[in-house]
């Protein structure tokens, strides 16, 4: 049956295969059988197309490609994300559009001399503007999911024609702005402004009484009009004018030298289109008495002495507040006679350094207020620590740690096992006992020793110290281990052994092999000695003894060569085995001049 | 099983088969309005209660009261065919010519209509459907704003005085090379798609893409209802004409030949007593083996 159901499967197979090869329709495809084709790029290039109109500012092509485009065939996977694209982009088109459209009315109405109108239109093309660039932020953000599929240039391409248009749009914007504040202020009137003071020539923190009045052109006074006062410090007094345009207002001079008093009209709500700012002034003459302030504070300040600071001033009965947050210090001095002192200590909770102290004098009448900084080096004084501590700690055995320290002091010692302290009396030798137990396996052992002096002028010391720990309790059973191991494993790997000899033996030959080398070297050398001087080398004799029982009969102007071939000798028995060859080739040299000088 | 009767049992199984296939599909001729398949028109015939017709047939017609399709143009007509499709027209008939093929420039030439097929192929990577080898085309007809999917389409170059009705986008272009993307000789469209101009009484639609008609196309968009108001209400007539006999036609046609001889004609009695022997063998075969195993 199997057979028989395979047969057929193969004839329909055959069959199927030839009618769909013939039944094929050149032009015509089944769209069932068709993959959907991507084509981003293409859309992003119209988009960008679109983007370069807008920046020529031409919206109405701009916007007919983007209403192409809302219907194009965008991939599945991007569809969503290109819908919002679209969106956004439409609203940055209309509202670019709007902008320049609102910007186009403004300069009309400007030309109309339509200020108002102007000032509200160009009002809404900046919020329009506004929205555009709040817009173009919002699809950067969504565009750059798009840079994945490799749009990455045309994407940076749309961007800068949207930047392009944002600033063109703002250009015009700022353009018509600034022509309407220009013609503006052409087109606006004047107000006159009179200015008094009670008068001219005050001592510094005196009141002056400034009175004025403000009307129009035409002499009509100008009621409830803002006028600020004000001069060279950054403080500003306003005042209200009255039915009959007059203001009247005290204020203090708190400036030295010629002070210039100013009162400005500044023109609020409607006055705004009507009036110009304008502004008055008067000199006055303000008399002030500078103080010279000095400090003297000795240095370094040692933390928890007591120090003694004085302030001397050029002016008397001025009142001084010396203040250090760092420090604590905050001290209010009165100078009666020019200078005052006092003391003060540094606090023990503060650590070394260099720390600031503000002197600042009250202002009074004619005085003005001065301040001036200094900077004061604390510090504490070393503490001399001498600590005798064992060189080997023995695991399970108390040992001593002796200290003598300058100064009383609390000394805390830290083991790894334990935490230790004593109070240690000033140069007298103190002891703790320290150790560790037998279960300490570390072959060392950290200390911290730390002297904390009781006066806290001084300063504490921490010294670490390592001590070899000893554990003999560990020691002596693994060196019997290895004992035992050893004797155990000798006899059981005979081969080895044989191994070890034979490596003993190599070593041996290769020892032999050198002196066979070398030997020749010393018998010649030795030769030439015995030839020069007749004596004999003795089993016990090193070649210098040889040699320099030998030196005395031999011929003078030899000695020297020889004692060279003896150094040279030397080098090639005892010395490094490097440049052996040379040093041979060399001692050759020497024993050969030798034989030429003994011939001759 | 014995190999003889494995192979002729393989035989018979594919025969019914192939048989019961024959019946159900009766064409699978490209445009064919008996061929139910992607490529056929079986669904434009059933949405427009259509009736299919040869060519000799278009003079029998009330011009006044149908619409003609033909679609794809299966041959070149002649003279007297064409003679015959004006004087329907003129008398008041509507006819909807659809192709994509040079070819049917004769008959719009006979016709007397200023239009005629280009012959390239037009594709758009922005309007599409699935692929830019199945671009999107505009339509307004009678007030109805329609959007076409075409498939391998061309576009028609209209100077009569008659009107498009149907355009690609602008972004369409002629894809010369059928790369499926523009190069920089290939024209930019927009590309007239659909075109209509009266004649005498009635009016003749040429449409450059046969197969917005066919059965995988017709459901797509606004497809159905582009051939729906062609139709103008009319009693629908397709003429169609097998050009030459495809493979399935001649295999399709044996089939059914068999069956007419084996069963229709005197050799039925022979049929019989071979049919007869036949099963009696098998089940002897069988049931030997049934007895034999137990």
């Amino acid at each position: 049956m199997k057979k028989s159901i395979v047969m057929s499967l193969l004839l329909l197979l055959a069959l199927a295969q030839y009618i769909v090869a013939e039944a094929g329709f050149p032009r015509h495809v089944d769209p069932s059988l068709v993959s959907e084709t991507p084509n981003l790029s293409d859309i992003f290039t119209l988009l960008h197309l679109s983007t370069m109109y807008l920046a020529e500012l031409n919206i109405g092509k701009a916007t007919n490609i983007t209403s192409a485009l809302r219907e194009a065939s965008v991939p599945q996977q991007f569809r969503d994300l290109f819908n919002r694209t679209l969106q956004l982009y439409t609203y940055f088109t209309s509202e670019i559009g709007m902008s320049i459209n609102y910007t186009d009315s403004a300069r009309e109405a400007l030309q109309h001399n339509d200020f108002a109108k102007c000032s509200s239109l160009i009002d809404i093309a900046q919020r329009h503007l506004y929205n555009a660039e709040v817009t173009y932020f919002q699809l950067r953000d969504v565009l750059n999911y798009f840079t994945s599929a490799g749009l990455a240039g045309v994407i940076r391409g749309i961007l800068g024609n949207m930047e392009k248009v944002l600033s063109i749009t703002k250009s015009r914007v700022v353009e018509v702005l600034e022509e309407l504040n220009e013609k503006k202020s052409f087109s606006l009137k004047d107000v006159a402004i009179e200015l008094q003071v009670n008068t001219t020539k005050v001592l510094y923190g005196d009141f002056i009484e400034v009175v004025g009045s403000v009307r129009n052109l035409h002499g009509a006074p100008l009621e409830n009009r803002t006028i600020a006062i004000y001069y060279s410090t950054s403080a500003k007094w306003y005042v209200k004018s009255n039915a009959t345009g007059f203001f009247k207002i005290a204020i203090p001079v708190k400036a030295c030298g010629n002070v210039t008093i100013f009162a400005a009209f500044i023109p609020q709500g409607p006055d705004v289109n009507v009036y110009r700012y304008v502004e008055s002034s008067v000199n006055i003459v303000s008399t002030c008495i500078e103080p010279a302030i000095r400090i003297f504070i000795p240095q370094p300040l040692l933390v928890g002495v007591n120090s003694s600071m004085c302030i001397e001033s050029s002016v008397q009965n001025i009142k001084v507040s010396v203040t250090s947050k760092d420090l604590g210090l905050y001290r209010q001095l009165e100078l009666y006679n020019y200078s005052t002192c006092t003391t003060f200590s540094v606090p023990t909770n503060i650590s070394e350094g260099v720390y600031r102290i503000s002197v600042a004098s009250e202002p009074r009448k004619g005085v003005p207020p001065k301040a001036l900084h200094i900077y004061v080096n604390v510090t504490r004084l070393d503490t001399n620590v001498d600590i005798e501590y064992p060189g080997i700690i023995l695991a399970g055995v108390l040992q001593a740690l002796c200290i003598t320290t300058s100064q009383k002091a609390l000394l805390t010692v830290v083991t790894p096992v334990e935490i230790k302290s004593i109070g240690v009396p000033r140069n007298v030798k103190t002891c703790i006992a320290i150790g560790v137990p037998i279960s300490y396996l570390n072959t060392k052992m950290n200390l911290e020793i730390s002297v904390n002096p009781l006066n806290a002028s001084y300063r504490p010391r921490v010294v670490n110290v390592s001590l070899q720990v000893l554990n003999l309790a560990l020691l002596l059973p693994s060196a019997f281990l290895i004992a035992f191991a050893v004797i155990i494993t000798t006899p059981v790997h005979s081969r080895s052994s044989v191994k070890a000899r034979s490596i003993a033996m190599s070593v041996q030959r290769r020892f032999e092999a050198l002196h066979r080398v070398l030997s020749p070297i010393a018998k010649e050398f030795t030769d030439v000695v015995k030839a020069l001087s007749g004596i004999e080398i003795e089993a016990h004799m090193t070649l210098r003894e040889y040699v320099g029982k030998a030196l005395s009969k031999v011929p003078s102007e030899v000695r020297e060569p020889l004692l060279n071939a003896l150094k040279i000798t030397e080098r090639i028995l005892y010395g490094l085995p490097t440049h052996v060859e040379e040093l041979v080739k060399k001692l050759k040299e020497v024993l050969s001049r030798i034989a030429r000088v003994l011939k001759s | 099983m014995k190999l003889w009767l494995s192979i002729a049992l393989g035989i018979l199984l594919a025969f019914v088969i192939t048989s019961i296939i024959a019946y159900l599909v009766p064409s699978a001729d490209d445009l064919s309005p008996e061929n139910p398949l992607w490529n056929g028109l079986t669904k434009l015939v059933s949405y427009t209660n259509a009736t299919v017709i040869a060519y000799p047939n278009v003079n029998r017609l009330s011009a006044s009261s149908s619409t003609l399709f033909i679609i794809g143009l299966a041959r070149n007509l002649s003279s007297s065919e064409i003679e015959n499709l004006k004087a329907f027209v003129e008398n008041g008939g509507a006819l909807v010519l659809a192709s994509e093929k040079r070819e049917l420039n004769s008959v719009l030439k006979g016709l007397g209509l200023g239009v005629a097929v280009n012959g390239s192929l037009v594709a758009d990577r922005l309007f599409f459907y699935k692929s830019p080898l199945f671009p999107q085309a505009r339509a307004s007809i009678a007030q109805h704003n329609l959007t076409l999917y075409l498939n391998y389409a061309s576009h028609l170059s209209a100077y009569g005085k008659g009107k498009c009705m149907a355009y690609t986008s602008p972004f369409s272009f002629e894809d010369l090379n059928m790369n499926g993307a523009r190069d920089s000789e290939e024209l930019y469209g927009p590309f007239c798609i659909a075109y209509a101009e009266p004649v005498g009484k009635g009016v003749v639609y040429v449409v450059s893409d046969s197969s917005i008609f066919i059965n995988s196309m017709i459901d797509l968009s606004s497809n159905k209802l582009f051939a729906t108001l062609l139709t103008q209400g009319r009693r629908v007539y397709i003429a169609y004409e097998q050009d030459a006999e495809t493979l399935y036609v001649a295999f399709r046609s044996s089939v059914m030949g068999f069956y007419r001889t084996a069963f229709g004609s005197e050799l039925r009695y022979f049929t019989a007593i071979v049919i007869g022997i036949a099963v009696y063998k098998a089940l002897k075969v069988l049931l030997k083996g049934a007895i034999t195993k137990h």
